[in-house]
């Protein structure tokens, strides 16, 4: 953590290398974080781009009070939700070719364990309802807390705890009917 | 399947990007940024002497510098862009950098202290004892150390920690790292990295007038001078500890950097004694990946050791733990007045009295014993005593004794 409050005091005073630090740090983080929201591939890599494409821009104004790679993943949650509200026709077309799209082993991404289970996973979390992936997606990748998720989500707490209740429960259902076949 | 394993599975759901991926993000950042840069030329950032002249404390800290600078024939070194604090985190932070790949460390050093005592405790008044320390680190990234003076010794093998009193051939024997030594001072400094990483890490919170950075000229060789005001920590209404351990003084310690390769070169602590500054620990030597035979790391005890162990539970355990500090002052000299040594083996911390204490306090007489007292963050208390020695020597000091052991029963923990 404090590294990051280095690297960032840096990276203010117009450090490219520090700004390199803080990229090569988080990039895999952020790209697995939007991955797994949108599944699409090509749209991670966007929407990671242009996070720290802010984030640069923003550098002057820029104050670190928690967790780095907490604001970062906020930041991609929120350029997430952007590019679905520019994308909702074809997101739909996406999602329902989820599965499809995750295991192209020639994309700009993959996953870093290909084993068969996580597949099923990943192709389950495309069936989740967006709220609730984000919800779980935020909470188990991105470090952050349910306060943090309820403040992005413009809901209680308590709303989100629930969400991301019903995401695990919907994601046991569906894996538990995979694992039967 | 529980939801214990699907959360492992979704953390376990990661993404990686190809090397050709991350590169072409990274490129359109940066161009994105040094498009930007062109556009909006970065602000004037105000000089430090602005900065530091609109405050009369950090006005005062920095005439102080210009004094000392002056008087040795110093240079400041301030970058005009930045602020002490500031310039003192980027040289701890390149100090950590240079330290970083570091495989073995080998320091000599002098500390005013006892050379029996253990290592973290000074006396203002008593002379240098010299010090000893290595430190390596395997292929495996096992760690292994030693630290000694004349009359004490630490090994720590990369499994566990002994300890050996050589006086009195006591033996201790511990997990390793955190064991009675490593986070002493002497074991925080042999730990080179994490004490950079630490003064980096309070170096920001740190005002101005906490401190000093200079550039030194040291037999036509560059140096960073690096001095950090430390105070004091926990309440010293009663200051018997104060000064008794680094922690336990207001100090100033200086650390000096080779400018060039940004390596910690020399290290000293001054403690603050009223109108006095005293050098308390010295650096004299800082040998970095030096070759260290591994027969350091093994240590051959000597015959007829004495263990120190936890106190059992006694059948009569409670009496012992219900006893008051200055009662058990009273009951531990009797039995030492006694040759009871039995029970003076229910006061001490180890598997028999040893030989030379029994010579030493055997048959003493009880002068006084005062009123028990605690100081700054010590847990135990401490009971002052006068007691006259078979030899007909006098000796007036406080007892140490603490019950925060499995057995709840008091310990003698120092002071004779």
């Amino acid at each position: 953590m404090f590294e990051d409050r280095l690297l960032v005091w840096k990276f203010k005073r117009g450090s490219e290398q520090a700004f390199r630090r803080i990229y090569e740090k988080y990039v895999d983080d952020l790209l697995t974080l939007a991955a797994n929201l949108l599944h699409d591939t090509n749209a991670a890599e966007d929407v990671v781009q242009d996070v720290f494409i802010s984030f640069v821009q923003s550098a002057e104004e820029f104050h670190l009070t928690g967790s780095l790679k907490g604001y970062l993943s906020v930041c991609v949650a929120n350029k997430s939700r952007d590019w679905l509200r520019k994308n909702r026709s074809q997101v739909n077309m996406e999602l329902a070719e989820a599965q499809a799209v995750q295991s192209a082993t020639d994309g700009p991404l993959q996953l870093a364990t290909q084993s068969e289970l996580l597949q099923k996973t990943n192709a389950a979390m495309a069936q989740l309802p967006y709220e609730q992936r984000e919800a779980v997606v935020l909470y188990l990748q991105g470090d952050l807390k349910f306060r943090q998720i309820a403040e992005l989500q413009n809901v209680s707490i308590k709303t989100v705890q629930s969400r991301y209740r019903y995401g695990l429960e919907k994601l046991r259902s569906i894996l538990n009917h995979e694992l039967e076949r | 399947m529980k939801n214990t394993q699907i959360e492992n599975l979704i953390k376990q759901l990661r993404f990686k990007a190809t090397a050709q991926t991350r590169d072409r993000i990274l490129a359109n950042i940066l161009r994105t940024q040094r498009a930007q840069k062109l556009e909006h030329p970065a602000v004037t950032k105000p000089s430090v002497w602005r900065i530091i002249m609109k405050s009369p404390i950090t006005k005062l800290a920095a005439a102080a510098c210009v004094i000392i600078a002056v008087t040795f024939g110093l240079n400041i070194v301030f970058n005009k862009s930045v602020s002490t604090a500031s310039a003192a985190e980027q040289i701890l932070s390149d100090a950590v950098k240079a330290v970083e790949g570091i495989r073995s460390v080998y320091i000599e050093a002098k500390m005013r202290t006892e050379p029996q005592d253990n290592f973290s405790y000074i006396d203002l008044k008593l002379d240098f004892v010299p010090l000893k320390m290595w430190k390596k680190v395997d292929d495996a990234g096992q760690i292994r150390w030693r630290i000694e003076k004349p009359e004490r010794l630490a090994v720590m093998d990369g499994n566990s920690t002994i300890l050996l009193i050589k006086q009195i051939n006591g033996v201790k024997i511990g997990p390793c790292p955190n064991f009675n030594c490593f986070d002493c001072w002497c074991g925080h400094l042999l730990n080179v990295e994490n004490l950079l990483d630490s003064e980096l890490q309070n170096a920001g919170q740190r005002s101005n007038s906490e401190l000093c950075l200079r550039r030194e000229n040291v037999a036509g060789k560059e140096k960073l001078v690096l001095e950090i005001e430390t105070r004091a920590q926990a309440d010293y209404t009663n200051d018997y500890l104060k000064n008794k351990f680094i922690s336990t003084s207001d100090n100033k310690r200086v650390y000096y950097f080779d400018a060039e390769t940004k390596l910690l070169e020399g290290f000293e602590i001054y403690v603050h004694a009223g109108d006095e500054d005293v050098l308390v620990f010295q650096t004299t030597d800082i040998q970095y990946d030096p070759e260290i035979d591994e027969k350091l790391f093994k240590l051959e005890l000597p015959k007829d050791v004495v263990w120190f162990q936890e106190p059992k539970i006694l059948p009569d355990n409670e009496k012992y733990a219900r006893m008051s500090p200055k009662e058990v002052a009273q009951v531990f000299f009797k039995a030492c007045a006694d040759e009871n040594w039995d029970e003076v083996l229910k006061f001490w911390p180890m598997s028999t009295v040893p030989q030379g204490l029994k010579r030493y306090l055997g048959g003493l007489e009880i002068i006084s014993i005062g009123e028990p007292f605690q100081s700054g963050f010590y847990p135990g208390w401490f009971v002052p005593y006068e007691i006259k020695l078979k030899s007909g020597e006098i000796k007036k000091y406080n007892l140490a004794i603490r019950k925060d052991n499995p057995a709840k029963r008091w310990q003698f923990d120092g002071g004779i």
